[in-house]
């Protein structure tokens, strides 16, 4: 699985690249082709001409499986329905509901992988209180996106984007 | 007629842009809560969920008279068939045990059980019909959610059992045809611009994205931080500019080059109804041509829906169904074959 890297970005010419970054403690990876990696290095010092729109479009493209089956290998079972956390690993199929509680602390970074995004914002059940009500200040959110631009933590930063563009377009169709 | 080709019915509806967009779908995943997911739950708590939601099916209205097919008990060559309708996953087709697939009898809406998810709800239609589809399953979601109280979470919305579609557990996807696009030499140019979007790019058959007849299905990739809306409205969007591409490039082919592309129209005419062998690919291949021919009024009175009807009904499986049962390559390609030239025995003349 780690043998061969095929691009992130344009899932077509081989990795000719890999490119590690400390984001907050943790180490990321992102393998990318000679075009690509000159094209959209998002983790070159200057970033001025670099959209957040482009950082984003690389994360996305990242290959889910092989993301996901980095292989630290955690020996943990769901509390509830007694998946081995590996399991989950080799599949991609977690057991039950519960499973999301009991491998929360290594669920959250696929998620971020997978969507970049970690927190839900579409409907609720019905008699669900909505979520997200408490951070839905747009001046506060666009002041931890510069924030988080700045220190380069574009995972943050994309979701950050989203929530804010949420908001707006919220607030859009009120006015109209 | 059988209900197994009454399920059939949904290919030949029309609708807004259908000579582009082939179809459009939503589809929801959902879970009981408090039950393993399918591929982790015993015999009897498959068979729970499956009472459950059947139950909760019986109690709505939209199923008031159901088509109901258990894949446990259809055969192989049936479940094959409804796979081809694009009515069941892969995933379905195996069989399995307490699996069932519920439509309305007008093949707008339907529930599987027990697929990866306890339930995969979906809407689908013909043609561009986007908000059509995701308003009508978002409904059913919200009728069977109250009865059955699907697994949630404030923080990850809905739980499913494949994190990839957590959140909002939404699915929305178009079938394309985009030769005029594929004549230019546009789409690679399109399919790689789809994953900085968010979205999947897939071929005739789902799985995976081979050019299959220029035939493309869009999807939404991302299902966890983004509300419903934002999905639909990207999809649309994303969509509509596609569509436009497309219409463009069509008017330019028969503007500028219309020697070149009527021959090929009618060579794929030539061929289709006048062959003795047919492989279902070399088929695709040529009914994509075609229903490019009938898009500027070519071939008499065949419509977009008659060839949508056409090219699912030449796949193995309806063959092998329609055709008494040959699982032999060849005796099928010759069977194709022959469906295909009784079917194109029109009046051409004044074209
Ligand atoms: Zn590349
Ligand atoms: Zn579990």
């Amino acid at each position: 699985m780690l043998g061969k890297h095929i691009c992130m970005s344009c899932k077509q010419n081989p990795a000719a690249v890999k490119l590690t970054k400390l984001i907050k403690g943790s180490v990321e990876e992102l393998w990318l082709c000679q075009e690509c990696a000159a094209q959209q290095n998002p983790y070159q010092k200057k970033i001025g001409a670099l959209s957040i729109e482009q950082v984003l479009a690389t994360l996305l493209n990242q290959n889910k499986k092989e993301m996901a089956a980095k292989p630290r290998s955690v020996d943990i079972e769901c509390s509830s329905c007694g998946l081995p956390f590996d399991s989950y690993r080799s599949t991609l199929l977690l057991g039950c509901s519960e499973c999301y509680a009991s491998f929360e602390k290594y669920l959250i970074a696929d998620l971020r992988k997978f969507h970049g995004a970690t927190t839900h914002c579409g409907r609720v059940p019905e008699g669900a209180p909505p979520v997200l009500e408490h951070n839905r200040n747009p001046r506060e959110i666009r002041r931890r996106l510069r924030e988080a631009v700045e220190s380069e933590d574009f995972q943050r930063a994309a979701r950050l984007r989203d929530e804010l563009r949420q908001i707006e377009l919220r607030a859009e169709g009120k006015e109209s | 007629m059988d209900n197994l080709r009454k399920s059939d019915e949904w290919l030949d509806r029309g609708g807004p842009d259908n000579n582009v967009v082939m179809s459009s779908r939503a589809r929801y995943a959902r879970n009981l809560p408090r039950i393993p997911f399918p591929m982790r739950a015993r015999h009897e708590e498959l068979k729970e969920v499956l009472d459950r939601v059947q139950r909760a099916i019986r109690n709505n209205p939209r199923f008031a008279s159901p088509l109901s097919f258990s894949l446990t008990e259809i055969k192989s060559v049936e479940r094959n068939y409804l796979k081809e309708n694009h009515l069941i996953s892969t995933e379905m087709e195996k069989g399995g045990e307490n699996r069932m697939i519920i439509l309305t009898d007008d093949i707008k809406l339907a529930v599987m059980i027990n697929e990866e998810d306890h339930l995969r709800l979906f809407a689908l239609d013909t043609g561009f019909q986007l908000c059509e589809v995701f308003n009508q399953a978002a409904a059913l979601e919200s009728e069977l959610g109250r009865e059955l109280g699907f697994a949630f979470s404030p923080k990850y919305g809905y739980l499913t059992a494949c994190p990839t579609n957590t959140g909002t557990g939404l699915r929305a996807s178009v079938m394309l045809h985009l030769p005029g696009l594929s004549y230019i030499k546009q789409i690679s140019e399109i399919v790689k611009s789809m994953p900085q979007l968010g979205l999947t790019v897939r071929g005739f058959h789902g799985e995976n994205s081979e050019n299959q007849g220029d035939f493309f299905q869009i999807s939404n990739e991302v299902t966890l931080g983004k509300s419903e809306e934002q999905i639909i409205d990207l999809l649309s969007r994303v969509i509509e500019q596609i569509l436009d591409k497309e219409k463009q490039a069509r008017r330019m082919l028969f503007e500028k080059n219309r020697a070149f592309i009527e021959d090929e129209l009618w060579r794929a005419y030539g061929l289709l109804a006048h062959a003795r062998l047919m492989t279902s690919h070399e088929a695709l291949q040529l009914l994509s041509k075609l229903r490019l021919g009938i898009d500027r009024g070519y071939f008499g009175s065949f419509s977009h829906s008659d060839l949508n009807k056409l090219i699912i009904e030449v796949q193995p499986g309806h063959l092998q169904y329609s055709g008494g049962g040959t699982a032999k390559a060849e005796a099928r390609d010759r069977l194709r074959a022959d469906v295909l030239r009784k079917r194109l025995e029109i009046d051409v003349s004044r074209n």
